[in-house]
């Protein structure tokens, strides 16, 4: 009974996205707002990994040709680890943000499927803390990362209504980024310090890791 | 538009809301030490006998604060390792790991020597690099792997800053001032005073006390057969037996000269880690000779812990020394110059593991004035 419920619901929804595709008045809707699936995804099924995924988010506005998104990613994890005589505790802290600006143009559309292309210019910052909380002082050992970038991006899209689609994306990032180590001693901090500076630049490809879906409205 | 307005900014709130911190209390943690300090004078008895009536310049209250540093977490960086964190008494003050932890869970260089009778030592770790204790004690405080302290100022300050220093201080140097000269002073007076010679081999040397048959005949083997003499003799078997000059067969290197108390003893034909060969090229693969006093309990062996057992070792003696470069002469043919094989049957080998237990002394590993005197 519960197998022919799921095949009834499933022979609804296929009728109703081919009964849409063949239908000729579509309206077009100027504004989306997306999110990442593949992190929701981690989340559900992925209970053992105590690293939290946060979904990215995004935002775009289209004319019929072009399309200017804006995305973002907020990141927080953190552990907390008791000893018993070697330190009181140990609290890893990691705080990071990534965002993005993309300008692209339609270079393929039909019905179903929509391919984009154009400039991406992501950005990301983060902060991780280790915190040795060992009684005497609390030590700080901060990592400080931001990193921005620009390059060329695909956007391929599948509507399987005229308010939602599925999309995949690809870009080809230069990117320069700067990292910092930093002590930061609680009780004395005079001695704070810079343990080193790193800055590098290179270029990445960055592969469709994850379904956007999209909600037009 | 508005309903998106307040998504994003929710999610915002929720990530500002996540980093609050936990506010920080100070507790400090006191040393618990005796209502009279420890005599800290030499106990020399055994193969230390010699040395009766010699002093060391160890006054017992700097002896004392010489122990509280040693074991005090707050001399690294992040108040998690002390020199006893590598050094464990029940150990013979070695590490069971092959190479220890650091701080920020990085891993030392090499395995944790262990420490007794280094009072005339003027080679120490395993690159010799150190010839005084007074310049050995603060370099695992300074190195960025091991406690990380490089700044002596700051250093200092932490140490102003633990309120059971100052009185400690005031009974070894008269004042309660702290500098780093008088914290590497007082460290170094507590390793010279770790001396520990009551081990069988002790008593069997000087008070004529028998040895069990298994472990007498391991000793013949020790100086006979196996020839582990050649480069652990004397009062701690770490110096070089037989001949200290030899004009024509000089333990190490070519030419002739004095034999030093360092060895390449054929762990691999080309090393990763060089050893004394920083130093120099002749010297790649030279290693200090390490005391064999409480050997037993001092595993793994060698510099980089990779013998996890004395049989291992003696297997590599008995049949696994490679042709490296700069081979020890003793341990080369004297005709073809291949490393050579001991011929070490099963049971000799149980033999001379018999007698190195021997050497160990049980007395040093439960003497309170060199244990922890945190309880945490």
């Amino acid at each position: 009974m519960r197998q022919r419920n799921y095949y009834i619901t499933f022979a609804f929804m296929l009728s109703a996205i081919l009964g849409w595709s063949q239908t000729d008045t579509t309206k077009y809707y100027h504004w989306d707002i997306g999110i990442s699936t593949g992190d929701i995804l981690h989340e559900l099924f992925n209970g053992e990994n105590t690293t939290k995924k946060y979904p990215a988010i995004t935002l775009e506005y289209s004319d019929q040709k072009y399309s200017v998104q804006v995305g973002f990613r907020p990141d927080y994890n953190q552990t907390n680890t008791t000893y018993n005589g070697f330190l009181d505790s140990e609290i890893n802290d990691r705080f990071s943000i990534s965002g993005h600006l993309a300008f692209t143009r339609i270079v393929f559309n039909n019905k179903n499927w929509q391919i984009k292309a154009g400039l991406q210019i992501p950005g990301g910052w983060s902060r991780e803390d280790i915190t040795k909380d060992s009684g005497f002082d609390q030590v700080i050992t901060r990592r400080l990362e931001w990193n921005v970038g620009l390059g060329p991006v695909a956007d391929f899209r599948f509507y399987v209504h005229p308010r939602i689609s599925f999309g995949l994306e690809a870009s080809l990032i230069y990117a320069v980024s700067q990292s910092e180590l930093q002590q930061i001693f609680t009780n004395f901090p005079d001695f704070d310090n810079t343990k080193e500076t790193v800055k590098s630049d290179a270029v990445a490809v960055v592969e469709p890791a994850t379904i956007y879906i999209r909600f037009h409205f | 538009m508005k309903q998106l307005m307040t998504l994003m900014s929710l999610c915002l709130l929720f990530a500002v809301i996540s980093c609050q911190k936990d506010s920080f209390q100070t507790k400090i943690i006191y040393p618990v030490l005796p209502e009279n300090s420890y005599d800290y004078s030499p106990q020399w008895s055994g193969m230390h006998s010699h040395m009766e009536g010699q002093e060391l310049g160890i006054t017992d209250a700097g002896a004392t604060l010489g122990r509280v540093l040693f074991y005090d977490q707050i001399l690294s960086i992040d108040n998690t390792v002390s020199c006893g964190s590598c050094h464990s008494q029940s150990l013979g003050f070695s590490d069971k790991a092959k190479l220890s932890d650091g701080i920020n869970n990085q891993k030392t260089d090499r395995n944790a020597p262990p420490i007794s009778n280094l009072y005339d030592d003027n080679l120490l770790f395993w690159d010799g690099r150190s010839t005084s204790i007074d310049d050995l004690v603060l370099e695992p405080v300074r190195n960025h792997k091991e406690m990380g302290m490089e700044n002596m100022d700051f250093l200092v300050t932490k140490i102003k800053a633990a309120p059971y220093y100052e009185d400690l201080f005031t009974k070894a140097y008269g004042s309660p001032e702290v500098t780093s000269d008088k914290i590497a002073e007082a460290m170094a007076q507590f390793v010279k005073s770790m001396i520990g010679c009551d081990s069988d081999m002790d008593r069997h040397q000087f008070e004529g006390q028998p040895l069990t048959t298994m472990a007498q005949q391991g000793m013949d083997l020790f100086f006979g057969k196996a020839s582990c003499y050649n480069c652990h003799s004397g009062p701690d078997f770490n110096d070089r037996g037989g001949f200290f000059f030899d004009p024509f067969f000089p333990p190490n290197g070519e030419g002739f000269g004095w034999a030093q108390d360092i060895a390449d003893i054929g762990l691999d034909e080309a090393y990763s880690d060089v050893g004394m060969g920083v130093f120099d090229e002749a010297l790649v693969g030279v290693f200090k000779i390490p005391s064999l006093r409480n050997v037993a309990l001092t595993a793994p062996y060698m510099h980089d812990g990779r013998f996890e057992t004395l049989e291992d070792v003696l297997n590599h003696y008995n049949s696994g020394i490679q042709r490296s470069p700069n081979l020890d002469n003793v341990l080369k043919r004297w005709d073809t110059g291949e490393a050579i094989t001991l011929g070490l049957s099963d049971s000799e080998k149980s033999a001379i593991v018999a007698f190195l237990h021997t050497l160990t002394d049980e007395n040093y590993m439960l003497d309170e004035r060199f244990s922890d005197p945190f309880t945490r």
